[in-house]
C-alpha cells in the first residue's frame, strides 16, 4: 500500500485522462482487448477491498458483473433510460444491493460465506434464464445503440477508451481509501476483530461498507463489459468467472495492495490473450504462470514487488 | 471522590466453570485501580465483562454513570480503552500506522470523502498521524513511524499497542498486563507516564491494571483488588492487600502452591538465596555434549540477529540464556530448531549434523522447543491436542494412553481438564499444556522460551519445581529468559544474550552479578521482589 501513494483528485483525473488518450491510438483490436483488460483490472481491485483487504471471500462477482451488465442495457432498452443516467442507476442499483448481501451475510465469514454467495449468483443465473422478454431468457440481450447528449453513436473504441479512463479513476480511488482512516479499519477487522472494536470500529458497519464499494464498482465493470461485447448473455456469468475474478486477487496478493490487483490482470489476462495466436496452448501459458507465479510469490505478485520498488524509491531520493 | 465504573455483581462461567462469581468493582475517577491474582482468577474475565466481549449472566455494570453499552465498539465510543494480554496489534500497518487507527472514533470522512481526498479528509489524516507520532514518542518507541509491525520486537509492539490505548483518549483505560516482556526501564517509562496522565487538570485518566509485576502494582497503585477463583478478596490500598493473609496465601506464594507440590524450605523470593550458586546436576561437566553449536548465525531476510554463536549443551544439564528484550533469544531458540533456517555455523546433535535439517526432522530428532506463545491449539480439548503432538511418533493406542497417563501424573491440574478446550486454560494450565505436548514425545532436549511471561508468582514457582524434575529426569533444559531470578538457581551454566551475540557466559550468580545484567533488565525488581 504505501507504494501507490495518495494522489489528489485533479492529478488522477489528469492522468485517467493522458492514458486513455494514449490507448486512444492503439489499432481497434488491440484497443478492444486493452478495454476489456480494464474491466478485468477494475473488477480485481474492487475484489481486492473485499477479499484482501476487509477479509471477506465472495464468489458474487459474476453475479454483480451480471447486474451490472442487464441493469444497464434494460435501463435504456426497455426502460428508455439516457446512457448519462443509466449507468450511475445501474451503480447504485449494484451498491444497495451488495450492501444488503453483506446485510445478511453478516455473521459468516471463509468458506461459509463463500457457499452463500455462490448461492445468490445461481439464484439470480436462473432468474436471468427464465425472466422472458426481460432478460431475454439463454440468448440474452442485445445492447442497443449507445448515444451521449453531445455525442450519438458511440463506437466500441470510444466504451474502450473509457472503461480506460474509469480504471485509472477506480485504481486512485481505492489508493486513497486504503492510505485512509476506512482502509485501515478493513485491515484492523480483517486481522483483530476485537481489537479492531476496541478503536471504536463497527465491525458490522464496515463489512457491510467493504461490500457496497465492491458491488457497485464491480457493477460498473459489468455495464462497461456488456458495452463492449455489445450483448449480455447468462452464460457469461458463470461461477468459473468468479473463480478467475479470485484467482487473480490470490495472484495479485491478498494484502489489501492496490498493485497487485492491477498487475495480476495484465499477467494473467492481457498476456495469454496477447498470445491467443498459440490456439490451445493459451490455456497452457496461463496455467504455466499461474502455477510459476504461486510456486515463487505465494504471497502474492504485491509482496515481491513491493519491497524492491520502495527500495528503488528510496535509493531514488538518495541519490537526488 | 466520583466513580467513573462501578461494577456490581459480574458472574461469568465457562462450561461449569465459574470463572467470575458475583465479583464487584469500582473505579472512582482519575485513580489507577490495580488487578492481582493467580493465574486463572478471573482477572481476563473481568476485563473482557467490561468491554462487552462476554456477558455477565447477573449484576451490571454503569460507566460516568450510565448503564455500560454491550457492544464492544459502543463501550469504546463511549470512552473506555483497553490493551490486550498478548499484544493485539494490525499486522499488515506500519507501527504508525496501528496507532492512527486510535483515531477512528473521532474523524468522520467517509467512503467518497476518503475516495476523493476531500478537504476534511486530508486534515484528519495529518491530525491523525501527528497525534500517532506524539503518543509514540511519549511512551518510548524508538523505531521509525512507517516501520512494518513484523520487524519489531516483543517490547516494541507492546509500546505500539499502548500509544493506540492511549491516543484515544479514554476516560477509562483498562490494561491488561502492559509490562509483561517490557525492561524494567520501559517498565518505569510506562509508569511515570500513567502518573502524568492521571495528574491532567482538564481530563484525568482513570486506569485499571493487571499485572503480575507486583512491586510495580503496589508502587503505582491508589488502590488495589486482589480476586482468586472468580471471588473478589479485599479491595483496599497496597499497603492493606500486602498484609491481607488471603491473598499473601492465594497469590503472593504461601504454604500452598498452585501446581500442587509441596514448596522446598527455600522456596520463597528471597533474592539472596534464588540467585546462591547451586544446581539439580551439579556433574554435568562429566555427562557427554549432546549439542555443539559453532559459530552460528540467523535471523530474518537479510539481517542476521544472532551473530557467529558458539554454544554446548551437556546431556541432563540446565542452561540459561538470558538478554533483554530483543537480544536475540527467540532467534536463537527458533534458529536450533530450523526456523529461520541458519545462514552459517554448523551444529551438532549428538555428534549428527542438524543445521540444514528441517524444523519436523530436527523435532523428530529429539529436540522440542516450547515457544513463547505456548503454542497450544485453542479449539482443540487438551487431549486433542496431547494426541497432535504425538503423530509421528507411530505409537500404539495404548502406549499413547500410558504416555499420556505420565503427563497427567507430571501435570495432575490437566488431568481434570482432560476434555476441556485448551483456550479456556488460564494462563498457568496452558503453559503446563504445552510443556506436556513436548514432554510425551520424550525429547533429550527442552527449549523454553521466556517461560515466565504472564505467570503469577505462586504459578511460577511450582513451574520451578517442574522444570527441576524435568532435568532430575534426565533431559537437558535450555530456558531464554529476561526474568532470570526464579530459575536461575537451579541451573549449572548461564549465558549473557546483548545484541545477538554472547558477552558473557559462566556460572548463573556470577553472570547475574554483573553490572551490566543487574542494570540491563533486573533493574531494581530483585530487591523489591520480596513483598
Amino acid at each position: 500500500m504505501n507504494l501507490l501513494r495518495r494522489q489528489s483528485v485533479f492529478s488522477t483525473f489528469l492522468l485517467a485522462l493522458a492514458v486513455a488518450a494514449v490507448v486512444s491510438f492503439l489499432p481497434s483490436y488491440r484497443l478492444f482487448l486493452v478495454g476489456q483488460l480494464a474491466v478485468v483490472i477494475i473488477v480485481t481491485v474492487a475484489l481486492t477491498v473485499l477479499m484482501g483487504a476487509a477479509g471477506l471471500l465472495a464468489l458474487s462477482s459474476a453475479a454483480f458483473m451480471a447486474v451490472g451488465a442487464y441493469g444497464a442495457v434494460i435501463a435504456i432498452s426497455t426502460l428508455h433510460f439516457p446512457l448519462w443516467l443509466a449507468v450511475p442507476l445501474v451503480v447504485v442499483i449494484g451498491g444497495v444491493s451488495g450492501g444488503i448481501l453483506g446485510f445478511v451475510t453478516l455473521r459468516m465469514s471463509g468458506f461459509y460465506l463463500a457457499i452463500a454467495t455462490l448461492g445468490l449468483l445461481q439464484v439470480l443465473l436462473v432468474g436471468l434464464k427464465h425472466g422472458g422478454t426481460l432478460t431475454g431468457g439463454g440468448y440474452g440481450l442485445v445492447v442497443p445503440p449507445l448515444s451521449l447528449p453531445m455525442l450519438a453513436d458511440i463506437s466500441t473504441e470510444q466504451i474502450a477508451c473509457f472503461a480506460v479512463l474509469m480504471m485509472v479513476l477506480i485504481v486512485g480511488g481505492s489508493v486513497n481509501i486504503m492510505r485512509s482512516r476506512i482502509g485501515r479499519a478493513w485491515l484492523a477487522v480483517r486481522d483483530n476483530e476485537p481489537a479492531a472494536q476496541m478503536q471504536g470500529i463497527n465491525v458490522s458497519q464496515m463489512k457491510i461498507l467493504a461490500f457496497v464499494f465492491s458491488s457497485a464498482v464491480i457493477s460498473l465493470a459489468g455495464a462497461l463489459h456488456g458495452f463492449l461485447l455489445g450483448v449480455t448473455n447468462p452464460n457469461a456469468y458463470l461461477v468459473n468467472l468468479s473463480i478467475f475474478h479470485i484467482t487473480l486477487v490470490v495472484v495479485g496478493g491478498m494484502t489489501g495492495s492496490i498493485l497487485g490487483a492491477v498487475i495480476s490482470p495484465i499477467v494473467l489476462f492481457f498476456l495469454p490473450e496477447v498470445f491467443s495466436a498459440l490456439g490451445e496452448w493459451r490455456d497452457f501459458f496461463y496455467g504455466g504462470i499461474l502455477l510459476l507465479t504461486l510456486v515463487f510469490m505465494p504471497l502474492g505478485i504485491s509482496s515481491k514487488l513491493q519491497p524492491l520498488l520502495l527500495r528503488w524509491r528510496s535509493g531514488k531520493k538518495a541519490s537526488a | 471522590m466520583s466513580l467513573i465504573l462501578q461494577a456490581t455483581d459480574l458472574s461469568v462461567d465457562f462450561g461449569g466453570v465459574m470463572a467470575l462469581d458475583h465479583f464487584s468493582i469500582d473505579v472512582r475517577a482519575g485513580e489507577i485501580h490495580g488487578v492481582i491474582g493467580p493465574n486463572g482468577a478471573g482477572k481476563t474475565t473481568a476485563i473482557n465483562v467490561l468491554t462487552g466481549f462476554l456477558h455477565s449472566r447477573t449484576g451490571q455494570a454503569q460507566f460516568a454513570g450510565n448503564p455500560l453499552p454491550s457492544n464492544p465498539h459502543l463501550i469504546s465510543q463511549a470512552g473506555i480503552g483497553r490493551t490486550f494480554q498478548t499484544p493485539a496489534i494490525f499486522p499488515d500497518l506500519s507501527a504508525g500506522e496501528n496507532v492512527m487507527c486510535a483515531g477512528h472514533r473521532w474523524t468522520q470522512s467517509g467512503l467518497l470523502g476518503c475516495m476523493f481526498q476531500t478537504g476534511r479528509a486530508r486534515l484528519e489524516e495529518l491530525q491523525l498521524r501527528e497525534s500517532a507520532e506524539v503518543w509514540l514518542k511519549r511512551v518510548g518507541f524508538k523505531s521509525d513511524f512507517d516501520i512494518p509491525m513484523k520487524s519489531l520486537p516483543f517490547g516494541e509492539i507492546r509500546k505500539v499497542e499502548i500509544a493506540r490505548a492511549l491516543m484515544a483518549k479514554p476516560r477509562l483505560l483498562l490494561l491488561d498486563e502492559p509490562t509483561a516482556g517490557l525492561t524494567s526501564e520501559e517498565v518505569r517509562l510506562i509508569a511515570t507516564l500513567l502518573k502524568s496522565l492521571q495528574q491532567e487538570v482538564a481530563n484525568p485518566l482513570s486506569v485499571l491494571i493487571i499485572e503480575h509485576n507486583v512491586p510495580f502494582i503496589f508502587s503505582l497503585c491508589d488502590r488495589v483488588t486482589a480476586l482468586d477463583n472468580g471471588r473478589k478478596i479485599e479491595t483496599g490500598s497496597p499497603v492493606q492487600i500486602r498484609r491481607n493473609t488471603q491473598v499473601i496465601s492465594s497469590y503472593l506464594g504461601g504454604t500452598e502452591l498452585a501446581v500442587g507440590k509441596t514448596a522446598p524450605p527455600d522456596a520463597d523470593f528471597d533474592a539472596v538465596s534464588v540467585l546462591a550458586p547451586g544446581g539439580v546436576n551439579s556433574e554435568t561437566e562429566s555427562t557427554p555434549v549432546i549439542l555443539d553449536a559453532q559459530g552460528i548465525s540467523a535471523g530474518y531476510g537479510r539481517i542476521n540477529v544472532i551473530r557467529d554463536l558458539d554454544l554446548k549443551i551437556h546431556a541432563g544439564e540446565l542452561v540459561v540464556i538470558c538478554g533483554r528484550n530483543g537480544a536475540g533469544k527467540s532467534t536463537l531458540l527458533n534458529a536450533l530448531v530450523g526456523r529461520p533456517q541458519m545462514s552459517s555455523g554448523e551444529v551438532r546433535w549428538m555428534g549428527q549434523r542438524i543445521d540444514q535439517l528441517s524444523t519436523s526432522q530436527i523435532v523428530r530428532a529429539g529436540i522440542a522447543l516450547v515457544p513463547q506463545e505456548r503454542g497450544v491449539i485453542s479449539e482443540q480439548t487438551v487431549e486433542a491436542n496431547l494426541k497432535l503432538s504425538s503423530i509421528g511418533l507411530g505409537l500404539s493406542g495404548k502406549e499413547f494412553l500410558i504416555r499420556q497417563d505420565e503427563m497427567m501424573d507430571r501435570f495432575p491440574k490437566l488431568r481434570a481438564r482432560k476434555n476441556q478446550l485448551a483456550g479456556t486454560l488460564s494462563g498457568g494450565e496452558r503453559q503446563m499444556l504445552a510443556l506436556a505436548k513436548v514432554l510425551i514425545r520424550r525429547p533429550g532436549l527442552l527449549l523454553m522460551d521466556e517461560p515466565s511471561i504472564g505467570l503469577a508468582p505462586t504459578v511460577l514457582e511450582g513451574l520451578r519445581q517442574i522444570i527441576a524434575d524435568i532435568s532430575r529426569g534426565g533431559i537437558a533444559v535450555l530456558v531464554a529468559e529476561q526474568n532470570v531470578w526464579w530459575i536461575a538457581a537451579l541451573a549449572k551454566r548461564a549465558y549473557l544474550l546483548e545484541s545477538g551475540a554472547f558477552v558473557a557466559q559462566g556460572r548463573p550468580d556470577e553472570i547475574i552479578r554483573r553490572e551490566q545484567v543487574i542494570e540491563s533488565f533486573l533493574g531494581k525488581e530483585i530487591e523489591l521482589a520480596k513483598p
